[in-house]
């Protein structure tokens, strides 16, 4: 169920908008930075990277299995203050509460017939 | 006369008279009859009977408009009671009473406007009650809050001074304490006027909202806290003691006692969820509490609160805003942590809130749903829950902007998504159920042109071609220019082997983009397959076109020349397709798979010298890989088969289980066979050998042919406790007819799988043990592979 998450242009210092170019100068530098026979895990992993991004098929199979980051808010976000203002609904509200809709009932009001 | 119940007497059933005998009764005895019934509560009877009555008199009139009265006081649906109402004031137009019950009753309903009017009526027909003017300055204002009291009928001075303070709230003022304190007893005021239209003392309910009135309108809000604490809410609805805790959070907060602030706002909103005030406020004070965790780095803890305030205000900007950036940071920790099912959890959470929040609103005019669904369903596909991940790619796929490419994504990436839905209702087995639910949508969306692609997509994964035809041609018919139909519609034609109507549709697509790159690649890959196509018809002069006008659209492309060089070898012509073949290689020069490619071809001619020269050259340039050795070795073995008289399917069913024929090599096929046990050998040296030697028996074994023993003998040393390498040699051994010895074979396949306690390859090991002895066996077993093969794919009907 669980398995490891890696992503391939962090391994490589890119960003996924990185061109083919970018792609493989990433790849010589960080290979020049970690030679395989100095580093050989260090250089399978980037070897892998590469692997992944080098071909355009492969490339949008592994954009499409990588997680996507959500966008920073364009303005900060600032909580605006709580409200302790008297809303005229309430007060609405409670006089209704006080008045005849509230209490009165039409038996009061019921009259005798006479035919 | 029977005994009457006891409810039978308290309420008599009523004397029900046919609508034949009531209009047999003089108006007299209808008058009777109705009064009888009015007086037993029974009014719905006495409105028929006076009803039936021609010509009412006035006395006739108020009987009816009393009853209609008193029936709208017993039902219990406001539109019915309504209706009586409206009944009994039609009746008696000028009758005060009927009027004001009329206006209460629609003010009770909403109806403030209507409300008002029936208050003028009844006031204009002499309703004096001195509550009646605070009732209509309620409907008045709740239409205007800043209605002109004095100008309403029924107010009196009295009335504005009582509502003084609360109009002022109403305008958006609160009276200042000292203003409030020079006119005390206004409320009271109030109190007396409203008492007096109760006839008695005020109900707790009245009493209740005027304290709380009394309190809020005070001019201090501050100063509100303990007198709203201190109300007796006994007998008082929710909604309205749920007001009274609202205010007293108010007052609290303005008193900077957060701490009481927040408990009584959770009270309010235990009382009433509905009521805004309290979520408003609890959703604020959540937001400063999370924004202060995130500041000292607790983001689980931030996340655990704002989900809570969203609770309280589904859809809240800055709840959902914040939500959403501090969820999606959980959920990839999570991610990285190898942690899936939290991950999935939070996205889910993520995806409820884009329900209720557009992000455009806070993360720019390109924030879109995409994100969060493209990463729930990698989470629903991490913990394999297909039918989960189907439905969060189909959204996802939904969410694809109008324009292209605004998002980052081009037509491949979306291209990816559509495949992938149909792999996830593949994996969970539901593809039949995809493509009823697809078709049902279509029903009520019959232009909805993605949806028409998606049940396309399920149609073929599901191998019904013809109805995927059909929908693609419904959808073009409409869409005439609609590039991906045209390309899946080729797609379709080159599955069902209809070339031509491949070629047609390509040639469509081809005139509408004629540089679209992927749309030549296309047209190159249906060019091939139809030259492929005519060649095994041994029609070679259109398969020499198509594959030469392919050359035109994917000059690049190696196999076309392959296949070309194929032609030329069914034409006998073996220096054009030798000519072929090195062009072959000269396009392909630097992909191991040209040269295995142009391998075979001269292996399945039979041409040894030829094959070993491609591999020289290979070897020469650096591209002979194991795969090389693999397949061009399987491929000699294969050729160096002599061939059989047929597969003898048919005598096998009708029980003619005979000795195979003993079939002789020939010179040619002697060598090719020692080529490819030398390939296969340096495809062992290659490596990695037990995976090739594993591929290999296998190989033997599918093919049903003979020669594989010494590589399963070989693999049973690698591997000598694996029960499935002792089966491929059994099997192996019984294809050579060494009976006795793959017996012994099965049986060890047997005990092992049985020690495993793997008794399905125990089963297995058994029955082949008893099947060996059959002089049909190796027919036997690639029977049960052909079988095999029927039942793992769907045919469309």
């Amino acid at each position: 169920m669980s398995e490891a998450y890696t992503d391939p242009y962090a391994t490589l210092g890119l960003t996924r908008l990185a061109t083919a170019d970018e792609i493989r100068q990433a790849y010589f530098s960080q290979v020049r930075l970690h030679p395989p026979e100095r580093e050989p895990n260090e250089f399978k992993r980037i070897r892998a990277a590469y692997e992944q991004l080098r071909a355009p098929e492969k490339r949008v199979a592994t954009d499409m299995r990588l997680i996507e980051d959500w966008p920073e808010p364009v303005r900060p976000i600032v909580p605006r203050a709580v409200d302790i203002t008297i809303h005229p609904q309430d007060v609405l509200e409670l006089l209704k509460a006080c008045t005849d809709l509230a209490t009165q009932k039409a038996s009061q009001d019921f009259r005798e017939v006479q035919l | 006369m029977s005994k009457k119940s006891k409810r039978e007497r308290k309420n008599p059933s009523p004397s029900v008279a046919s609508p034949a005998q009531l209009a047999a009764r003089t108006p007299d005895e209808l008058g009777q009859h109705g009064l009888r019934e009015f007086r037993q509560k029974r009014y719905a009877v006495a409105i028929a009977a006076w009803q039936k009555i021609a010509i009412p008199n006035d006395r006739l009139k108020a009987a009816l408009a009393e009853a209609y009265f008193r029936q709208a006081a017993q039902l219990t649906t406001p539109t019915d009671m309504l209706h009586s109402l409206q009944r009994a004031a039609d009746y008696m137009p000028a009758d005060a009473i009927y009027a004001w019950h009329l206006g209460l009753a629609l003010h009770r309903q909403g109806q403030a406007p209507a409300a008002l009017e029936q208050y003028k009526r009844a006031v204009a027909n002499g309703f004096t009650r001195r509550s009646a003017g605070i009732a209509i300055a309620v409907a008045a204002l709740e239409l205007d809050p800043a209605t002109d009291l004095a100008a309403l009928p029924g107010m009196t001075d009295e009335h504005r001074r009582a509502l003084a303070p609360l109009v002022a709230l109403l305008h958006g003022r609160v009276m200042p304490r000292s203003e409030m304190e020079g006119q005390r007893g206004h409320l009271d005021a109030l109190k007396v006027l409203l008492s007096t239209s109760a006839g008695r003392e005020l109900p707790n309910q009245s009493q209740f909202a005027l304290n709380v009135l009394n309190a809020i309108a005070s001019g201090d809000t501050a100063g509100a806290q303990q007198p709203l604490q201190g109300i007796d809410a006994k007998g008082v609805s929710r909604e309205l003691d749920a007001l009274r805790w609202y205010y007293a959070g108010v007052a609290a907060a303005a008193n900077s006692d957060m701490f009481s602030a927040e408990k009584w706002w959770r009270d309010a909103h235990r009382l009433n969820p509905a009521l805004s005030g309290p979520n408003v406020n609890l959703a604020t004070v959540l937001v400063l509490r999370a924004q202060a965790l995130v500041e000292t780095g607790d983001r689980a803890g931030a996340a655990r609160v704002i989900l809570e305030g969203l609770q309280f205000a589904e859809g809240n900007p800055t709840l959902s805003a914040m939500a959403l950036v501090e969820i999606n940071r959980l959920a990839h920790s999570a991610v990285l942590a190898g942690d899936w099912v939290s991950a999935r959890d939070h996205w889910v959470n993520a995806r409820s809130i884009l329900e209720h929040f557009d992000p455009k609103r806070a993360f720019g005019k390109n924030a879109s749903t995409r994100p969060i669904l493209h990463n729930l369903a990698l989470a629903f596909e991490a913990n394999q829950q297909w039918q989960e991940a189907a439905e969060a790619w189909r959204a996802m796929l939904r969410s694809r902007p109008r324009r292209d490419g605004v998002d980052g994504y081009s037509d491949a990436h979306w291209m990816w998504v559509r495949k992938q839905i149909i792999e996830c209702y593949k994996k969970a087995s539901n593809l039949p159920a995809a493509i009823t639910m697809f078709r049902q949508t279509l029903k009520s969306s019959p232009d909805d042109v993605e949806l028409r692609l998606e049940l396309v997509d399920a149609l073929r994964a599901n191998e019904q071609g013809s109805s995927a035809a059909t929908e693609l041609h419904r959808l073009l018919e409409k869409h005439p220019d609609h590039i991906d139909a045209l390309k899946t519609l080729a797609e379709v034609h080159l599955d069902r082997e209809e070339w031509f109507m491949a070629q047609q549709t390509m040639r469509r697509a081809l005139a509408l983009e004629p540089d679209n790159p992927d749309l030549r690649k296309r047209m190159a890959h249906v060019l091939i397959e139809s030259g492929i196509g005519a060649n095994e018809d041994h029609r070679l002069a259109p398969a020499r076109e198509l594959l030469n006008e392919a050359s035109s659209y994917a000059p690049d492309d190696y196999n076309i020349p392959i296949w070309l060089a194929r032609v030329e070898f069914n034409a006998r012509d073996v220096t054009k397709a030798q000519e072929y073949v090195r062009r072959a290689l000269d396009i392909g020069k630097a992909d191991p798979d040209a040269y295995l490619q142009a391998c075979v071809c001269w292996i399945v001619e039979q041409n040894i010298d030829q094959a070993r020269d491609v591999i020289a050259r290979a070897e020469a340039n650096g591209q002979a890989r194991t795969s090389l050795f693999l397949g061009a070795g399987m491929e000699a073995i294969t050729q160096s088969e002599p061939a059989e008289a047929g597969f003898g399917m048919f005598d096998f069913l009708m029980g003619e289980q005979t000795n195979e024929p003993e079939l002789l090599r020939s010179e040619k096929q002697e060598s090719l066979a020692l080529l490819g046990h030398e390939l296969l050998e340096r495809a062992i040296q290659a490596g990695p050998d037990l995976e090739i030697l594993t591929f290999i028996a296998a190989s033997f074994v599918a093919n049903g042919q003979s020669g594989g023993v010494s590589y399963a003998s070989r693999l049973t040393k690698r591997s000598p406790d694996d029960q499935h390498v002792w089966l491929l040699l059994g099997i192996l051994l019984g294809y050579e007819r060494q009976v006795t010895e793959a017996q012994d074979v099965f049986r060890k396949a047997a005990q092992l799988a049985r020690k495993q306690g793997d008794n399905e390859t125990a089963g297995s090991a058994n029955e082949m043990r008893r099947a060996v002895t059959d002089p049909a066996f190796k027919m036997m077993v690639r029977m049960t592979m052909v079988s095999a093969q029927l039942e793992a794919s769907d045919i469309d009907f």
